[in-house]
């Protein structure tokens, strides 16, 4: 605690002592290098040609991963600004789910603009509302490069798809995933609310064994942690199943008051045994009378939610008892099932069950076991994707990888518009910004012209990464844009510039670009109007 | 002993320190004005920010703040210097009373007691400084009071006040750029209060993703939770009943209540009985008739499915804030008991329709058409959480000072006119005061001046010469004329539309006149031994 005091003292000294102009000037320069440096330290995973990182952390965890979000989430980092990439990394993530790499290596080539600026004399503020000004300006000029998308079209989408998966360690399979990814979106788009999707309506559902080849969109429920009970030869397929979502227990009563059973000799035991006999048939009888087949029973911390007698009784009248179901997916299997969960049993009336075609105990290629539930009713809007892999490494970036394309249809879903992709779009909006500042004067002309330059750091880092000469591509895509060829762009199939990217496939949501343009710039605002690092108690 | 070799009588305990005289006013004016120093960058349009990084064990990964709030920067320093805190506490009483000015009251009692230094040190007695401020904030204020003008509550010209006011609170803020946006969104908030400052009604949410000008200002109430599974989605003409109950068996609060029976079936009735507990406050509540209804606390699975198949839609788990925001905004009373059902006219809240709404990823509750229609929502997307909270501190000042307009309704012209039009009239007053106290109404005036001076400062301008030109102007008559910050000139605020609430800076001036006075009176700081904790 001595130490606190002390410092604030220093701080106040400090603040009498210093020269004002030169220490705000410092800490400016720390933010930006801070900011440059994570900037950096990310970049090389950007685009088709990018590298993984293998991250440790602190338990000594292994995890390898291309997702910039991830990467920076798992990084630790400590300084204010740095954390601020972060967070903008999340938010990118967040609203369109990719990106999330270029956005902060956008960013970071902002600040290091912004460095010469500074150096130039030029106020904050003034940087900060000229790149606000560029900002609007390439988001309307974004828009000319802007391709209608046809939902229906799904040609289309696949492709968009695979180009958001080229950089990742899936790519191989994306002929696979695209598709995919592109089925699960479009089945649960509401009709009703055709401008968005809620993801959380597709599970991701992750089993180790077997390839990413072997990733399978399931129109139903996988539950891979949950098994049909074997007891007493409980029955591991039933066809025709109607499914009850049990909220309650089925084994011995048990009072919130705490209780306990006096008994005096061991007739009485007896009894005890028969009247749990009795109680758990009286149970049993009313779940046959309802029709019940299949049952699902959340997990209680309380009490056992089955217990062997229960398990015999159910599996002699041929009923499936599925146990351990966490109370974050009954939301989930109730869309799906088109279910309503019962907590008592005398509310277990035949309406509040779901319906599903098939529920089976299915053997994956190889040892495991999952729990299927499948041909669920026509209007159910959520649905599982299983996804292989070889080992859990694979499989977490195979799980990222499927979230970032599903994210990618929903930005589709969300903002109907597509773009070209390999540094097109940047080297466009590059160009038209330098026209634009040439024909302004004073120094909004001069950050106009730096963020222009800025944007050029997307293609040209794309060609390093390739192993191409980033400084000979970057000039002769200009050259082919200023020659109206504004779909050049970087083809990674042949490692070489191609005249329309389009043609190879290679495209994005254009609000993927919308959003990394609008939170990099945010950002870099933010962080040039910060003048002094204040070190408060709390 | 002393350097004379008196053995002096220990008064004061071991630890303990007294500072005498010029030494602890010394004290006093370095650590008030390292404070004014500290934030005063961050005053005017192209002032700057901060950030705010906690200290101590376990607090290096916490989350830093950005702020351009003075008030915010003020109570979050680490100080001891005990000049200071008080000014850091007339921040916050500034913060509460009128929500903005919390730089411009620590920076005008700091450059207040830069002055009062320098009169010291020509021998000036504090009590004859004092004096002399005391008439130099009448005079001040007076003039403040005549240069304000006043619209009519209703008219179009008050509407436009208070966007220009809002936009002028703004110009500050880190959302400087969308400001006409936000300005425009602020007042129809406001206005929706019809004249109450309870800003309650206004709720603001605050979810990471899109940008700034995604942010939205929503008609009605929204509520960050989630309706339970298996009711219904969408509720029209909804009759909501408002709880703080627990829904699980009322349990008894006896340590180690235990029962003893001698059966299974026993042990099945008392489950049943105590189903049978919650089934008896579900009915209770049923007679309420109510087609919403919201709890703070969990609601258990059974009594949950019971509301369900009346067709009550369940929130639960809403929080104490969410709850007496919905109470207040659709008129209901919170209950935990439910025994008189015919109370259920009064008790019982109304809203046109609830549904479930989207906002990003997140799933949540809008009420519509509230029984109150005052309740309005401001949905504030911005790209990081640091950046959504300012945003909100920023809102929130605006609010504050929208509603202290709203309250007051004189306005002044902004761009530092109204501090200049102060400084000139406690000069025209130091030349008829008699004595001494005349260098202390001048030094008063300069205190002032320093405002748009820093304001100047902060955006690069030769402050010297642009006070001076201002100055001028004023001389000649144009007494709408103030800083442009754009262009680094002076202009005409009528033009520029810069105005500000009177009130806000009655406060100000006020308050660090007061606080230099009470600073400036202190000759003597003695600290006491800190208590000593025993460590066990």
């Amino acid at each position: 605690m001595s130490q606190a005091p002390q410092a604030a003292q220093q701080q106040a000294q400090k603040s009498n002592t210093y020269n004002k102009s030169e220490k705000t000037k410092d800490i400016r320069l720390t933010n930006i290098q801070a900011a440059k440096a994570v900037a950096d330290a990310i970049r090389t995973s950007l685009g088709p040609r990018g590298m993984d990182k293998m991250i440790q952390d602190a338990k000594g965890q292994v995890l390898i991963t291309n997702d910039g979000a991830t990467i920076l989430k798992q990084m630790d980092l400590v300084h204010p600004t740095a954390k601020m990439l972060v967070e903008i990394s999340n938010a990118q993530d967040v609203e369109a789910g990719d990106g999330t790499t270029s956005v902060v290596v956008f960013a970071g080539a902002l600040l290091k603009s912004c460095e010469v600026l500074l150096e130039k004399g030029i106020h904050p503020t003034t940087i900060s509302e000229g790149f606000q000004f560029a900002l609007e300006y390439a988001l309307t000029a974004l828009d000319e490069l802007k391709k209608p998308v046809d939902l229906a079209d799904k040609q289309q989408l696949i492709e968009c798809v695979q180009t958001a998966l080229s950089s990742k360690v899936v790519s191989s399979n994306s002929a696979q995933l695209a598709p995919l990814a592109v089925d699960a979106v479009l089945r649960i788009v509401d009709p009703e609310k055709p401008n968005n999707v809620d993801l959380k309506d597709i599970k991701i559902v992750k089993k180790l064994g077997g390839t990413i080849d072997d990733t399978e969109l399931v129109e139903g429920i996988v539950f891979s942690n949950q098994k049909a009970s074997q007891a007493a030869g409980g029955p591991q397929q039933i066809k025709n199943a109607k499914v009850a979502l049990l909220q309650f227990c089925l084994s011995a009563p048990k009072t919130d008051v705490e209780n306990s059973i006096a008994i005096k000799d061991y007739t009485e035991m007896d009894k005890i045994l028969k009247e749990e006999r009795k109680y758990i048939i009286d149970l049993v009888k009313k779940i046959v009378a309802s029709g019940a087949n299949v049952l699902l029973i959340q997990k209680s911390i309380l009490r056992d939610a089955v217990n062997d007698l229960s398990l015999h009784f159910l599996a002699k009248k041929g009923i499936m008892v599925v146990k351990d179901i966490e109370r974050e997916d009954v939301e989930f299997i109730s869309k799906t099932l088109c279910l309503v969960p019962v907590a008592h049993i005398d509310q277990l009336t035949p309406e509040k069950l779901g319906t599903a075609g098939l529920v089976e105990t299915v053997h994956l290629n190889d040892e495991s076991k999952v729990l299927r539930i499948t041909e669920v009713p026509a209007q159910s809007k959520a649905l599982t994707i299983l996804v292989r892999g070889s080992n859990q490494l694979v499989l977490d970036e195979a799980d990222r990888s499927i979230h970032d394309a599903l994210c990618v249809v929903r930005s589709l879903v969300k903002s109907k518009g597509l773009i070209p992709g390999g540094g097109a779009p940047e080297i466009h909006l590059s160009l038209r910004l330098t026209q634009m500042a040439n024909t302004l004067t004073g120094a909004k002309s001069m950050c106009v012209r730096a963020f222009a330059d800025a944007l050029e750091v997307i293609p040209y880092t794309l060609a390093e990464n390739a192993g191409l000469n980033p400084i000979n591509v970057v000039t002769e895509l200009r050259n082919r844009h200023l020659k109206s060829q504004k779909f050049a762009g970087i083809g990674m199939k042949k490692n070489n510039i191609v005249d329309d990217i389009t043609t190879e496939q290679v495209v994005q949501p254009i609000l993927v670009t919308r959003s990394a343009l609008s939170l990099a710039t945010e950002c870099v605002r933010m962080i040039l109007k910060i003048d002094d690092l204040v070190i408060s108690a709390r | 002993m002393d350097i004379v070799g008196n053995v002096l009588p220990q008064v004061l305990k071991d630890e303990a320190t007294e500072d005498k005289g010029e030494m602890a006013r010394l004290q006093s004016f370095v650590g008030a004005i390292a404070v004014a120093d500290l934030v005063k960058t961050t005053l005017g349009p192209k002032g700057m920010d901060k950030i705010l990084k906690p200290t101590g064990p376990g607090q290096e990964m916490t989350h830093i703040t950005v702020t351009n709030d003075g008030a915010t920067i003020l109570k979050s320093m680490y100080v001891e210097n005990p000049a200071a805190k008080i000014l850091i506490e007339i921040s916050k009483t500034q913060d509460e009373e009128v929500g903005d000015g919390t730089t411009t009251v620590a920076v005008l009692a700091g450059e207040l007691l830069r002055e009062g230094e320098k009169l010291i040190q020509k021998r000036i007695h504090p009590q004859h400084v004092i004096a002399g401020w005391r008439i130099a904030r009448d005079v001040a204020l007076k003039r403040l009071r005549d240069i304000s003008s006043e619209n009519d509550i209703k008219s179009q010209e008050f509407h436009n006040d208070l966007v220009k006011i809002a936009r002028t609170t703004l110009s500050s803020k880190l959302i400087t750029q969308d400001r006409d946006y936000f300005a425009d969104l602020c007042v129809k908030a406001v206005l929706r209060l019809k004249g109450s400052s309870n800003l309650d009604y206004i709720q603001i949410i605050k979810l990471p993703g899109g940008t700034i000008r995604d942010s939205y200002l929503d008609d009605g109430f929204i509520l960050k939770k989630q309706i339970t599974i298996g009711c219904k989605r969408r509720i029209e003409n909804a009759k909501i009943l408002v709880a703080n109950t627990a829904m699980d068996y009322d349990k008894i609060k006896i340590y180690g209540t235990k029962v003893k029976v001698n059966s299974m079936d026993k042990v099945a009735e008392i489950e049943a009985a105590e189903k049978e507990k919650m089934k008896n406050k579900v009915d209770k509540i049923l007679k309420y008739q109510p087609t919403v209804f919201v709890n703070r606390q969990l609601i258990y699975n059974y009594p949950e499915q019971l509301l369900a198949d009346s067709n009550i839609t369940v929130i639960e788990h809403a929080d104490f804030e969410g709850m007496e925001r919905v109470a207040a905004a659709t008129g209901a009373e919170i209950l935990s008991t439910f025994d008189a059902p015919e109370r259920r006219d009064q008790v019982l809240g109304h809203c046109d329709l609830i549904e479930e709404i989207m906002i990003g990823e997140e799933k949540m509750i809008k009420f519509t058409g509230c029984k109150k229609n005052e309740a309005c929502t401001i949905v504030l997307r911005g790209s990081s959480i640091h950046i959504l909270d300012e945003v909100d501190r920023s809102i929130h000042d605006v609010l504050c000072v929208l509603t202290t307009t709203v309250k007051n309704r004189r306005v002044v012209w902004g761009g530092g006119n109204s501090e200049m039009q102060m400084a000139a009239a406690c000069e025209e007053e130091a030349k008829k005061v008699q004595g001494k106290q005349a260098l202390a109404i001048e030094a008063y005036a300069r205190a002032l001046r320093q405002i748009p001076t820093i304001i100047c400062d902060n955006g690069g301008y030769d402050s010297a010469e642009l006070i001076q030109n201002f100055n001028v102007e004023l001389q000649k008559g144009n007494l709408t004329s103030g800083l442009n910050m754009n262009d680094g000139t002076i202009g005409d605020m009528q033009e520029l539309g810069v105005k500000e609430c009177m009130r806000v800076k009655e406060q100000a001036v006020m308050a660090a006149s007061e606080a230099a006075e009470l600073i400036m009176r202190v000759d003597d700081i003695v600290k006491c031994a800190p208590r000593k904790r025993d460590r066990a």
